[in-house]
Formats: structure tokens, C-alpha cells, sequence
């Protein structure tokens, strides 16, 4: 089971957006897709549950295309998209009346959805605020309730289209761990975002650039790859930045580190 | 002279005589003097945005005193002079373009303040030299514009009214690393050699205490902390337990130094962080000594 992106190509108004661009995302799989803006990222986000059907190429979600339009209900409750701004995407007043959303749209029976809301709000750690009025939470709480709303839907794989840049610190720490954590319970992630120390846990990365994937691998590959990562105008983490540096300095390696507990852990032993 | 801004024991409170009434700043005490760069800091909900609309008279303090060149801003009847002394780019400004054409945006203001054309079109070509988009043809819609772009020109409206000072409120939430990085600088050039009076608001301290050379951090409606960002990072624990993001530098450094490590943590750069690790690693003189650090 897996999203396949074959061969995917998108023109906007014959302006290419994305082009030729495969990979593959399986259960339980945490797939990094960072680039700089305008490299096509939102627009591959919006192909992966069939909002933009591929112009050539092919998207399947479970072995269905997403360009079969008969089978658009299925593939949106399979793929999950959550949004950057969760303003836009927060659609009730009340906590568990905007998770409960999704649900009863799909005319699923209330005590099923009660259920439903009561998993996903546990999810997300929010379960004490269901009453709580949208309004009132902050940044980090509203995305969580954005996220929440997507996994009543029960999806397989959730793609998140840079979910935290309007969060602060705390907020940005909250949501990638509730992703984390949908990870370990076989949730199939696409997390894209320009904010790489976010992509540490990733099982692999692609970074995008003018619609083209400029180079994928596993997350220690692509983070301390910093001509690469400067070539496109984005940033190697400080932690991996520091060990290069480190480096010529006769401090050894094993592995380039990647977090502050792994380089802490180089530097002491 | 006096201060540029002043502000003496200012509280605000929000939604008074109701049961929805909270106060958001707590006794205020500050002084901005011309020329300076400086960084507002403070997780969310600490005050950041109510205080910096008391500098242009948006919000008039509920207690106390804010004074504006001189102006005290309760008083005065001409807040059209004060807010064209104090320049305010709020989150998000492209949102609010909404000319035909990226020179009609720029000319908005001057217009409403009776600026002749030929003294406009001056300055909106001097304006978007200073932001780096002269490239861009100025008959151009803003709206074709990327969002990138669309933030330099929401931004270059508000310099073209030569505001005295520059006060930004998250001006490079959402823009990559290249463009954050390039929008800093030319803040940075416009303070340096312009002597614009620049005022960051930001929830990260990463990047803009590169450039700032006074870093204030509200907490809970009141100034916790006032200084270079060098005197800032030395509160490193404070900064985290009110949840505000250090540069992931520091937060080694001060990891090393709980574990023993005899190294200083109030760094700004990541040639100085090698610069540190380096000397105390041969300080140690061998590997051996290395290890009889006690991991706590």
C-alpha cells in the first residue's frame, strides 16, 4: 500500500510547475519534500490526493489514479492534506464540532463520529480543550485541531504542506511530534516544509527546485549536503553546518550529526 | 534631545468593564533612541503586537505615558504627522495590495499626503532600489508578483514615506531561507547607512540577533529582558522555559557547559561556536581528559 507518483509533470496555464517528478510514500513512511518558494512544492502537495489532477504522469493511491474522478471521495479520505495557514482550514466555532466535520460529510452515523473525534482529538493531545472555542487556541492548538480534523477522517497518509511557518517555536515542537508520532502508528507523512532541521527524523528527503527532484536520500545524505542545499538557497541545519566545520579542525566523526543529543554525544565520547 | 519613543509605566488592557477584560502590557518602561536596531522577542500572546501599535498611536495606553518624538501620543490631535514618523509593516502586508500596479501601490501613501507627482516618482524609484526589486517593471500587477516579491513591495509602500522609524511586525514569517536571509540585509544596509531606526517584532531569535544590536523579550505583557543579544543568550534556560527559540548553537553550548564543559554559550555565530569548541577541546589537551567530564 502506497502513494506511487510516476513520471508527474503539472503546467499551470502552460507555465510547467512540476515536471517529471516519481517517488513513492508506503505506510508508516515519513517522506521530507523541502525545496525553496515556487520549486513546485504546494502544487506536488495538491496532486498527491487529486485537488490538481497530473497534466502527464500518473498519481495512485493505493493502486487507484487520482485522475479516476469517480474515485475522487475515496482518495480525499485516504490522503489527508493539511494546509500552512490553519485559519484556512478550520471551518466551526467549537473544537469538536470542526473535527466532527470532515466525518459528517460523509454521512458516517453520529455515535460512530463521536468515536471518531474522541480518537483524533486524544491524538493530537487536545482532547481536554474539545469544547473550547477555535478562537481562543493558539497557532500550535489550531493546527493540531486542523490535523485532528483530517484524522477523523482516518486516512492513510497525511501530507502536510508546510504546517508549521506560522508557529512559534512551542507550537512547531507540538506538531511535529503528533506527526511523529502518527508515523510510528503506520501513518504514511508527507511533510514539506523549507525548515530543515524539521526534516531530521525524516526516512527520506527530496528537495525539489523548479519543479524537478535535484536530489533525494536519507536524511543524513541531504543535511549535510550544504553545496547542494546552498545551490538551491536553502539553509544546512546549524548542527550539521557546525561538525563540517568542526571537521577541519580534527574533531572525528562516525556520522555527521544531525540533532544537539547526537552532536552532544560526538563532542563528550 | 529626547527619545526617539518613550514609553513610562504603560498598561493596556483589552476589552475593559467586561468579563472578557485582560490586561495584555503591564507597566512599560522603554526608551528607543535614533539609530538603533532592535528586536522585540516574546513567545505568543506576550504583548509584542499591542505594544508596538502604542508607537504609533493605534492603541493609546490605558496607564501611563507614550511619547513619540517629543509627542506625547494621548494629547495630540495630529496622529497623521505621527504615522508618517513611524513606518509599520504588519504580518502578512502583500495581503494588503491592492493596486493595479506595483507603482500605484508605492505612490498610496504620498498621494494621501499631497506629494507632487514628480516628487513620488522620485521616490519610488529610490525606494525600490533600497529593496532590492528595481528589476521588476513598475507597470506590472502586483498580483502577478511571487509572494516573496509581493512582501518587498507591501514592505518598500511603507519606506517610501521616509518613516523616521521602521517598525516591522514578523516580516520574514514564511518567505525560505534565502529570501529571509536577503530581506535582513537590506533592513540591516537601511539602518546601517541610512541610519533608519529599525524595530523587529519576531517569535525567533535565530535569525534576527544576527542583526539587532539590542534584543528586548516581553514576557506576559512585561520586559523580562533588555540588552545586546550576547547579555540575552546568557539567559539560555530563561529563553527555553518561556518557550522562545534559540539558535540550536547556543542550545549545544549550554548543553555542553551543564555537562561540565568550561565553554561560553552566549555566542552569536557559528564561526565563533567553532572557534569555542575548538579552544576548549585543546584546552583539554587529550582525548582522556575528555572523558572524565561527568554526563549528567
Amino acid at each position: 500500500m502506497s502513494i506511487e507518483v510516476k513520471n508527474l509533470s503539472f503546467s499551470y496555464e502552460d507555465n510547467p510547475i512540476l515536471d517529471d517528478v516519481s517517488f513513492c510514500v508506503k505506510s508508516g513512511e515519513f517522506v521530507g519534500i523541502a525545496g525553496p518558494n515556487g520549486s513546485g512544492k504546494s502544487t506536488l502537495a495538491k496532486c498527491l490526493n487529486g485537488i490538481f489532477s497530473p497534466t502527464k504522469g500518473e498519481v495512485f493511491v493505493d493502486g487507484i489514479s487520482v485522475k479516476d474522478r469517480s474515485k475522487q471521495w475515496i482518495i480525499r479520505q485516504t490522503v489527508g492534506l493539511v494546509f500552512q495557514n490553519p485559519d484556512n482550514q478550520l471551518v466551526a466555532s467549537v473544537v469538536e464540532e470542526d473535527v466532527a466535520f470532515g466525518p459528517e460529510n460523509l454521512g458516517i452515523p453520529p455515535s460512530i463520529i463521536r468515536e471518531r473525534v474522541q480518537y483524533a482529538l486524544e491524538r493530537v493531545g487536545l482532547i481536554n480543550e474539545r469544547k473550547r472555542l477555535v478562537a481562543t487556541l493558539s497557532g500550535g492548538q489550531k493546527q493540531r485541531v486542523a490535523i485532528a480534523g483530517i484524522l477523523a477522517m482516518r486516512p492513510k497518509y497525511i501530507v502536510l504542506d508546510e504546517p508549521t511557518s506560522m508557529l512559534d517555536p512551542v507550537g512547531r515542537k507540538e506538531v511535529l511530534s503528533t506527526v511523529l508520532q502518527l508515523k510510528e502508528e503506520g501513518v504514511g507523512i508527507v511533510y514539506i516544509t523549507h525548515h530543515l532541521e524539521e526534516l531530521v527524523y525524516a526516512d527520506k528527503i527530496m528537495l525539489l527546485y523548479k519543479g524537478r527532484i535535484f536530489k533525494e536520500g536519507s536524511a543524513r545524505d541531504i543535511l549535510t549536503d550544504e553545496d547542494t542545499l546552498k545551490k538551491i538557497g536553502l539553509d544546512i541545519p546549524e548542527i550539521p553546518a557546525l561538525a563540517l566545520r568542526l571537521k577541519k579542525f580534527d574533531v572525528a566523526f562516525d556520522n555527521i550529526p544531525l540533532t544537539i543529543e547526537e552532536m552532544v554525544n560526538a563532542i563528550l565520547d | 534631545m529626547p527619545s526617539l519613543i518613550e514609553l513610562r509605566d504603560v498598561w493596556y488592557q483589552y476589552n475593559p468593564n467586561s468579563p472578557l477584560s485582560y490586561w495584555a502590557l503591564k507597566g512599560i518602561d522603554l526608551k528607543i533612541e535614533r539609530g538603533e536596531f532592535i528586536s522585540i522577542i516574546g513567545p505568543t500572546g506576550s504583548g509584542k503586537s499591542t505594544l508596538i501599535q502604542h508607537f504609533n498611536g493605534l492603541l493609546k495606553p490605558t496607564k501611563g505615558e507614550v511619547i513619540v518624538d517629543g509627542i506625547e501620543i494621548s494629547k495630540t490631535k495630529d496622529l497623521k504627522a505621527l504615522r508618517k514618523k513611524v513606518g509599520m509593516v504588519f504580518q502578512y502586508p502583500e495581503t494588503q495590495i491592492f493596486s493595479e500596479t506595483i507603482y500605484d501601490e508605492l505612490a498610496f501613501g504620498l498621494r494621501n499626503y499631497g506629494y507632487s507627482e514628480d516628487e513620488i516618482k522620485e521616490r519610488v524609484e529610490d525606494v525600490v532600489k533600497k529593496l532590492g526589486i528595481e528589476y521588476i517593471p513598475l507597470d506590472k500587477s502586483p498580483f502577478l508578483l511571487s509572494g516573496g516579491e509581493m512582501r518587498r513591495v507591501a514592505i518598500a509602500s511603507v519606506l517610501a514615506m521616509e518613516p523616521e522609524v521602521f517598525v516591522l511586525d514578523e516580516p520574514l514569517a514564511n518567505l525560505d531561507p534565502q529570501g529571509r536571509r536577503e530581506l535582513l540585509k537590506e533592513i540591516d544596509y537601511l539602518n546601517r547607512k541610512e541610519s533608519l531606526t529599525v524595530i523587529i517584532v519576531s517569535h525567533d531569535l535565530s535569525e534576527v540577533s544576527k542583526y539587532a544590536d539590542r534584543i528586548i523579550v516581553l514576557f506576559d505583557g512585561t520586559i523580562l529582558m533588555d540588552g545586546p543579544p550576547r547579555e540575552i543568550f546568557k539567559n539560555v534556560e530563561k529563553l527555553l522555559e518561556i518557550s522562545l527559540g534559540v539558535p540550536q548553537i547556543v542550545e549545544l553550548l549550554y548543553t555542553l557547559y551543564k555537562k561540565g564543559a568550561d565553554i561560553p554559550y552566549n555566542i552569536l555565530d557559528l564561526d565563533e561556536a567553532v572557534r569555542v569548541i575548538v579552544k576548549w577541546r585543546r584546552s583539554l589537551g587529550n582525548r582522556d581528559k575528555l572523558r572524565t567530564i561527568p554526563t549528567t
